[in-house]
Order: C-alpha cells, then sequence, then structure tokens
C-alpha cells in the first residue's frame, strides 16, 4: 500500500488553479463595483450632469462632438451620470445659455429635477486640428448643495509632440486619439476622487512662535531620562550622534538638492509676493474667485487662469472653493462693477452675501500660446491678490511671469509646449507659496 | 640768449594740468547724477499707506504703466514697510473726488484723494521708456520711468526720483545679443526706485 506525498496530486491541481483564476478574475472584474462615494448612504456614485462645454479657446472647435466623446469615456470609466437628453431638456427648460457656471438656483432646480448629485462643467481651453495636434481641457465638479463648491477639478493639456521619442516615433498626429487620451486622464482622476477622497491637510498657522523655546530645568531631566533610549532606538541613536539639527532627513536632502540645482530648474514661483501671516487657527477657508481683468491678447484668458488657480486651490486641500457660476450670479444681482480692481464695498457686499472668507482678484497681462510653426516659447503673465473678509487688507499680493523655455540648457529637455501647461504649473507654484506664507507655520 | 628749455617744460607743464582738469570735470561731471529729491522735512516714518495713482505712458506699449505699476505696488508691499490700497479703491475714490486726471492730480485733488483712502501719501509717475530701443543693428529692452510722492496734509512733493535700466552697453554694440530681458529690467528698476524711497 503506497500513498503519494507529493503536493502536486493531480486531483488537486485542477480545483486549486481554478480557484487561484476565480480569485484573480474577481479582483480584476470591474473597479465601478467598490468605489467609495463621499456620502457612502446609498453606497454608489453620485449621480453627475455633463453640462456641454464652453469653449474657451480662440479657434472654432466641434464642441458637439467633444462633448459626445467626453460622456463616452466617463461612462466607460464607470461613474454614474444623467442621460444627456434630460440634462438637454433641463436646459432647453430653464433657459440655461451660459455653460460656464452653474448658479445656486440652477444647481438647485437641476438636483430637484434630474436628482444630480454634482454637476460635471468642462471648459475647452487649447484646441487645434491643423499640423501638429493640440488639445486642453479643463473640468470641474460642483455639488448641488445649498452653495455649491468645487469639490472636484482637473486640467490636461497635451500636444502631440510631447514626447516625440527617438526618430519621432512618439509623435500623434491624430487629434481623436488626443481627445481620447486627455479624457481618459480626467475619467481617471475623478474614479480616483471618489474611491479616495483627498484628506484636507491641517495646517496651523503660528507665524509669532519661537521655534526655539527658552531652556526649562525640567528639560535637563527630560533629556537625561532619554539617554537610555538613544542606544535601543536608532533612530534616536542617530539624532543624538548626528545631532538633532544635522540629522539624516530626506526632506532636507531634496531641499539641499533644490538648492544645488536651483539655478538649472525652472522656477514657477511669482518672483515678486507679498504675504500678511494669517495667525488664526487652523480652519476652513471658503475663497471667492472673481474673475480677472484680461489685458493680453487671447481670448478668455482671464477665465483660463482663474480656473487653474480655483484647480490649484481644490487639489492643496486647505480652502474651499465657491463655484464661479455662483460668484458670477451674485455680481450682476448686487451690480458690483470691476472698474480697475475690485473697491472695498464691493469686497464687502460679495463676501458677505456669499459667506466667503476670502476673495482673489487678478490681471492677466500675456497668455501667449506657441501657434503651428513658431519657435517662440509660450508666455504667461498675471498678478493676483487676495483680500480678507473681516481686516478689508490685501493678504496676498503677487506677479507672476514665465516663459515655456524657462530652465530649459540641453535640447529642450523640460521645455513646456503650451501656455496652459505652464499656467497650470505657475499656479500650483503660486498656491504653494500662498500656504507655506499665509497659512502654515 | 635765454635757453628754450624752460619754456617748454613750462608749457608741457600747463598742457598737462589742463588735460587733468578735463579729464577730472569730465570723471566728476558724469559721476554727479543726482535724481533723487527728498524733502528734508518730512517724516517718511510716518508714511504707513500710500494710494498709488495710474501712471502715465510716454511709451509705445499701451500696458506700459499698468504694468509697472502693478508690479510697483506688490515689491512696495513686499518690502513690508509700507501698504499700498488696492488699485479698486483707488479707481473709486478718483471718481469719487472728480480727479481730472489721475496721473497728474492737482494739490487739492492730492489731499482730497488722501482724505477719502486715508492714505498718508500718494504716489504718481511717468513711464517714459518701455520696451525695444534700436541703434543700427543692436536692439535692446529698456525702461526709463519716474515717482513722485506727494504727502497728504498739504499734497506738496516730497519725493522724487527716476530710474532707468537695460538699453544697449557696449557688449551689445560689440557682441550682439538682445540685452537683459524685460520683465528682469522692470523688476531692476522698480527695486532701484524703492531702495532711493528708503534710503
Amino acid at each position: 500500500m503506497t500513498s503519494s506525498t507529493n503536493f502536486l496530486n493531480k486531483s488537486l491541481l485542477w480545483p486549486a488553479l481554478c480557484g487561484l483564476l476565480g480569485c484573480l478574475l474577481c479582483g480584476c472584474a470591474g473597479s465601478a463595483a467598490s468605489l467609495r462615494t463621499p456620502d457612502g448612504a446609498t453606497g454608489r456614485n453620485p449621480l453627475i450632469a455633463v453640462l456641454p462645454g464652453e469653449n474657451l479657446s480662440r479657434t472654432p472647435a466641434p464642441t458637439r462632438t467633444i462633448d459626445a466623446e467626453l460622456y463616452a469615456a466617463l461612462q466607460k470609466s464607470g461613474l454614474r451620470l444623467v442621460d444627456q437628453k434630460a440634462v438637454d431638456a433641463f436646459l432647453e427648460r430653464h433657459w440655461v445659455r451660459y455653460v460656464g457656471g452653474i448658479d445656486q438656483k440652477t444647481a438647485q432646480a437641476l438636483k430637484k429635477e434630474t436628482g444630480a448629485d454634482a454637476v460635471l462643467i468642462t471648459g475647452l481651453e487649447l484646441f487645434s486640428a491643423a499640423g501638429t495636434p493640440r488639445f486642453g481641457t479643463i473640468s470641474r465638479l460642483v455639488s448641488t448643495e445649498k452653495v455649491p463648491k468645487i469639490i472636484w477639478m482637473e486640467s490636461v493639456a497635451m500636444t502631440g509632440e510631447d514626447a516625440p521619442g527617438v526618430l519621432g516615433l512618439g509623435m500623434v498626429t491624430d487629434q481623436q486619439l488626443l481627445r481620447k487620451r486627455a479624457f481618459q486622464q480626467i475619467g481617471n482622476s475623478l474614479v480616483r476622487h471618489f474611491s479616495l477622497p483627498p484628506a484636507r491637510k491641517r495646517r496651523i498657522a503660528a507665524p509669532g512662535a519661537d521655534p526655539l523655546p527658552p531652556f526649562n530645568p525640567g528639560d535637563l531631566a527630560a533629556a537625561s531620562g532619554r539617554e537610555q533610549r538613544y542606544f535601543t532606538d536608532p533612530s534616536e541613536f542617530s539624532r543624538a550622534w548626528y545631532g538633532a539639527d544635522t540629522a539624516p532627513d530626506p526632506a532636507k536632502f531634496k531641499r539641499l538638492l533644490g538648492a544645488i540645482g536651483s539655478p538649472l530648474l525652472p522656477d514657477y514661483a511669482p518672483p515678486a509676493w507679498y504675504g500678511l501671516p494669517d495667525v488664526m487657527e487652523d480652519q476652513p477657508r471658503l475663497v471667492a474667485l472673481v474673475p480677472y481683468f484680461d489685458r493680453s491678447t487671447r481670448k478668455h484668458a482671464g477665465e483660463i487662469l482663474a480656473l487653474h488657480l480655483a484647480e490649484q486651490l481644490v487639489k492643496e486641500g486647505t480652502f474651499g472653493v465657491l463655484e464661479f457660476g455662483v460668484v458670477r450670479d451674485k455680481m450682476l444681482e448686487l451690480r458690483v462693477i470691476t472698474d480697475d480692481g475690485i473697491s472695498i464695498p464691493g469686497i464687502d457686499l460679495l463676501t458677505n452675501s456669499l459667506g466667503a472668507d476670502l476673495l482673489i482678484h487678478g490681471k492677466v497681462f500675456d497668455y501667449l500660446d506657441v501657434g503651428e510653426g513658431e519657435v517662440t516659447p509660450p508666455k504667461v503673465d498675471f498678478s493676483i491678490q487676495m483680500f480678507a473678509r473681516n481686516s478689508h487688507k490685501i493678504i496676498w499680493s503677487s506677479h507672476s511671469r514665465n516663459k515655456g523655455d524657462d530652465g530649459v540648457f540641453f535640447y529642450d529637455w523640460g521645455r513646456v509646449t503650451t501656455a496652459a501647461a505652464l499656467a497650470q504649473r505657475m499656479n500650483r507654484a503660486l498656491v504653494q507659496k500662498i500656504v507655506e506664507q499665509v497659512l502654515t507655520y | 640768449m635765454a635757453s628754450p628749455e624752460p619754456y617748454r617744460r613750462k608749457a608741457r607743464e600747463i598742457s598737462l594740468a589742463a588735460l587733468f582738469a578735463c579729464l577730472w570735470a569730465t570723471l566728476v561731471g558724469g559721476c554727479a547724477q543726482n535724481n533723487v529729491f527728498r524733502d528734508g522735512t518730512m517724516d517718511f516714518g510716518s508714511v504707513k499707506t500710500v494710494a498709488v495713482m495710474p501712471l502715465a505712458n510716454l511709451s509705445k506699449d499701451q500696458l506700459a504703466g499698468e504694468r509697472i505699476r502693478d508690479s510697483f505696488n506688490t515689491m512696495l508691499m513686499a518690502s513690508g514697510a509700507i501698504y499700498s490700497i488696492p488699485t479698486g479703491d483707488v479707481a473709486r475714490a478718483t471718481v469719487a473726488v472728480g480727479v481730472a486726471n489721475p496721473a497728474a492730480p492737482s494739490s487739492e485733488e492730492v489731499t482730497k484723494l488722501a482724505k477719502n483712502l486715508k492714505a498718508d501719501a500718494i504716489i504718481t509717475g511717468v513711464v517714459r521708456e518701455y520696451g525695444d530701443v534700436r541703434s543700427g543693428q543692436v536692439s535692446a529692452d529698456v525702461i526709463s520711468l519716474s515717482l513722485q510722492m506727494a504727502e497728504a496734509q498739504e499734497g506738496r512733493v516730497v519725493w522724487s526720483a527716476s530710474s532707468t535700466q537695460g538699453g544697449i552697453g557696449l557688449t551689445d554694440r560689440l557682441f550682439g545679443g538682445g540685452g537683459r530681458p524685460l520683465s528682469d529690467i522692470t523688476e531692476k528698476s522698480v527695486n532701484d526706485l524703492i531702495n532711493k524711497l528708503f534710503e
């Protein structure tokens, strides 16, 4: 009588393999079913109404085709969307002509009539089908609560020559392919937002605090108690050996690397800025963005730059950003005129009626994109000012200016090819600077 | 007969002295640029809030005045010593007071504006040059502007300065090149004026 102890027994092999295959397939099958939702009550994704896109580019574009492609891409990502015919019927019923934003009343009506939990508003900021294709879009998701706020925002700008690769094999000549990639990015970003909602970063502003507290005899006793631990905890040992100031710190190393390489790296932070440190405790601040003054030669440059700043504020997580349509509607209702800038009565009116803590206004001087065949780099030049509701003072003022070839030394490596991508980087650096200087200790 | 040597030596000494005197006058005259006026009786430490009026623009670029005013406002506040009133408020006060020429208000208009805006001083200015200048085959960017500060009580001008940056230098003429970017020289010029304000 013999018995086989061989693990790979044929009678067990196939069931084991089938079980393993089944587990793998279940794990791969459709991420949409496992998405967490912001409310969690229904256990499903929020229902999103997709508004027709607004053409902010300076060229005619097939907006209906682009809207249909975006809708299809979002459906493919597994998101729940309101039927497009229902949205069109709603827009017709309520005579909604402006699709670049949504006001409070319209958002409430949309929620009531279509059941939409959020509205997706898209702006087409770059479109060129002739020659090297270029496509840029900026989308935002606005809640249909009592006060509509922007809960998600993403911008994508790409050209066919972004990654040409060896012998130009990576060049993209099909505008539709470019759009497909852009909408895929938008869809993925939205899905990621629902599956992993960003946690609001906690910040404490205490610029007056002394980083080195005065010596206290009690500290000596505490230090002697810690001495034993130095030889048991490696991290404490390294801190004791190297000293607290010189302990290996990855963040410090990164800063050192940045400082050494800074002459070669492009700097998108504003070269001139003024910030008034806010000594308030950490609390969410609601920001209203007033339409920028546009002194550039590019149509809609003010709106585009305001959108990019809002995108970075939303991504940063410290601020709540009011929907543009709400601010626009309130300005029209209250007849707030920004002649050469917004005045203190205007700031009062807007911030009190909107419930905003901060108000941002800006001016665009240059927004130059690259035309077909041109070699001059894109150029963006703008300034912003941030006002506080209570004090009516300017708590942030900065002037940013950059070109697409800043920090480019070797064979166009690092060159930014579109003004949209340049504006995105500049606003990211700007928001980081604002948070560091105004809100963070 | 007297020897001509002493006369020649004296003539040589006189001509050398004259040459040195001319050279000295040229050097000293070239260095003695006094383009800052400061009223000695004014207490500049009391100026905490200023209103910057729209700048008069004499250059080719229509936006030059606005660009420089914007840069100046930001950099003035960045100095930490002076707060610049928002341009929207300045525009509102200009209309309320009825200033005929915002770039060049009269003394009475300055006092009324300062009272309306609660400012300690009013700053006005002129942009003389902004953009590229050509000389033969060479071109470069140049900026030239001047600013004045009038105090709020009587509308007197208590400070005035000018700054010119960029232009075509010797290296540009010899080796070419377009000079420094306009944004850099704008920043430098505004910095120069702010330094002259706080001297």
